[in-house]
């Protein structure tokens, strides 16, 4: 039985040692035996050890992979950080974890600096080439004996956070293993499937494509960060490494719909497609189901980091299904959930409360902050003799009587672009702290597309101390793209005299969201 | 070429808050360093159609005609000489 994720690559380079377990579409590949080497050769390289975290810094390619199972050989928990975030960003990630070494590729030189500015002794080892390189075996041996127990964390990802800096969520190989079971189980993955990994490693939807993969001596084929924003890139992918299981966020497929990259496509391969992390339009899911085969399967996947994937609702064959919004379904067999009121009391079927989730797969908690961990997870009064925890998923949902879950929103201030969750009050603390702004607010809108089809769009509203000239927008927007990712940056800074106020003296959101809609006096005459 | 690339930066610079987008090379890589998102990389696209009065079809959406400033302006230029004929 495996203990760890790592056993699972193990498992595999033994059963399926020739089998392709990682490959980028049309470059590099490596097998299941060398994928087990090559890790282990690149492990041997690191000083970290059980209980340490290790960060993967690195664009995505099969070098990387190595990377995160480097880490995990150690017994060390990676942590994945987004390339594309600013240095300050990573940074702060790399000294709040306490990282003891980093993978990282020579093209990240910059982020490296701000790493090791902030933590002068940590260890940088490179990662290119990593697939290449061929086993030390007395390090591998020693390695493959390292001790993992099940609590032990696998890796820590990184998510917005409402006070204003990322909050780690840590999962341990158990969690890991436990969703990996409900994919094997699901999925029925076998060593001939070939799953794509879309997601990039610092999103969890990457888990699923990573060690589905692993479990089942399956490919995942790794998709780059050029081929994953050029729709019909990512459809040359599909078509010719003949993917048989996708999984997405649903705006990748949703634009190679709107462009037309999947016609005329050769998708024989492919069995199943899985889309998660954001409501999949219901007009667009209906044309998505028209334009695959009946034997396609479409899955509706449902978690936050916290609990990984907990519902799904598998898409009903197509003309048989009339939802308004397509529903996030029914507990998966690694967890169950409560829908409860405010006074956590559980609430009658059709009735909306907040999801609480507790199973195999919840994560460990928020790295170095005891009180929101506690804070984001109840005792288990349903099974109180388990002693068993829930944890609170702020996300409103109600249940039909077919037992399907249909998601209303939250009940706080995260929201969802491009598939990451935002907690709008981080970017308000970044706009507080930079020197003039009085107020500020942030609401996310939905914004007609080139080609048609809406996205959430950020719009803040900032309201400064003195006067500021037309260059002061910049100011702001150049702050905050020093600090945070590029998908929190607000699209557009609209600037108030005061923020408007409700009654009770908060922000008035339901305003600010009218007024967003509006179209800005600023973005005419742009192009 | 020239006025296209400026253009493009004050765009990119502007409305889309690329941090160097005025000291950044001709070919830096606009996708796959991450300076773009596939959102950003759409908005691109209806900048130049409108600006110039071309039309872009999806299939040419492609890191060659888009990668880089220099592509841009590439395509920008075909899609002028297209229309002249």
């Amino acid at each position: 039985m495996a203990v760890s994720l790592v056993d699972l690559l193990r498992r595999s380079a033994a059963v399926v040692p020739t089998a392709r377990a990682v490959s980028q579409p049309g470059g590099a590949s490596i097998t299941y035996r060398a994928l087990e080497s090559a890790s282990a050769a690149l492990a041997a390289k690191l000083r970290s050890r059980r209980g340490d975290r290790v960060g993967v810094l690195a664009p995505k390619s099969v070098d990387t992979v190595v990377a995160l199972w480097a880490a995990m050989r150690t017994g060390a928990a990676y942590v994945p950080l987004d390339p594309a975030a600013p240095a300050a960003r990573v940074a702060h990630i790399a000294r709040d974890c306490g990282m003891t070494s980093l993978l990282a590729a020579a093209s990240m030189s910059d982020s490296v600096a701000a790493i090791r500015a902030a933590l002068p002794d940590i260890q940088v080892v490179s990662l290119d080439g990593a697939a290449q390189a061929t086993d030390d075996p007395v390090g591998g041996r020693r390695l493959a004996q390292s001790p993992v127990n099940v609590r032990d964390l696998a890796y820590i990802l990184y998510t917005s956070g409402s006070t204003g800096v990322p909050k780690g969520v840590m999962v341990s190989h158990g969690a890991a293993l436990g969703f990996v079971d409900w994919v094997m189980e699901t999925l029925d993955l076998r060593h001939t499937d070939v799953l794509s990994n879309h997601a990039p490693f610092h999103f969890d939807l990457s888990i699923l494509d990573l060690y589905g993969a692993a479990a089942a001596g399956a490919e995942v084929v790794v998709l780059d960060e050029e081929i994953v924003r050029f729709p019909l890139l990512s459809a040359d992918a599909l078509e010719q490494s003949r993917i048989t299981v996708w999984y997405s966020v649903p705006g990748a497929l949703r634009r190679m719909m709107r462009t037309g990259a999947l016609s005329g496509k050769n998708l024989s391969a492919l069995r199943a497609v899985l889309f998660a992390g954001e409501v999949y339009p219901v007009e667009e899911l209906h044309a998505l189901q028209a334009a695959l085969s009946p034997s396609v399967r479409l899955m509706n996947l449902y978690g936050p980091t916290e609990t990984n994937v907990c519902t799904f609702w598998e898409v009903p064959p197509a003309g048989t299904w009339r939802e308004e919004s397509p529903p996030i379904g029914v507990d998966c067999s690694s967890c169950e959930g409560v829908v409860v009121d405010e006074d956590l009391r559980p609430v009658p079927e059709g009735e909306k409360g907040e999801l609480l989730i507790r199973g195999a797969t919840l994560m460990t908690g928020y790295w170095g902050d005891a009180e929101r961990t506690q804070r984001s997870f109840v005792r288990d009064f349903v099974y109180p003799q388990l002693g068993d925890l829930f944890y609170r998923t702020g996300d409103l949902v109600s249940r039909d009587p077919r037992g399907w879950y249909k998601f209303h929103g939250r009940r706080d201030h995260m929201v969802k672009v491009r598939g990451y969750r935002i907690e709008l009050g981080e970017i308000e603390s970044a706009l507080h702290a930079i020197d003039g702004v009085r107020e500020a607010a942030v609401v996310a809108v939905q914004r007609e597309q080139r080609g048609g089809g809406e996205e959430t769009e950020l719009v803040a509203f900032v309201a400064l101390t003195g006067q500021r000239d037309d260059d002061g927008d910049r100011v702001i927007h150049a702050e905050l793209a020093r600090t945070l990712p590029k998908y929190m940056v607000p699209a557009e800074i609209r600037r108030v005299d005061a923020l408007p106020q409700t009654s009770s003296g908060k922000v008035d959101r339901q305003s600010l969201l009218t007024i967003a809609r509006l179209p800005s006096k600023q973005g005419e005459g742009n192009g | 070429m020239d006025d296209v690339i400026a253009d493009l930066r004050a765009f990119l610079g502007q409305q889309l808050r690329v941090a160097n987008s005025e000291s950044m090379e001709n070919d830096y890589p606009l996708v796959k360093r991450g300076v773009l998102d596939s959102i950003e990389l759409m908005q691109v696209v209806e900048f130049v159609e409108k600006k110039y009065s071309v039309s872009i079809d999806d299939t040419e959406i492609l890191p060659e005609n888009l990668g880089s400033l220099n592509a841009i302006a590439a395509l920008v230029e075909r899609k002028r000489l297209q229309r002249q004929r």
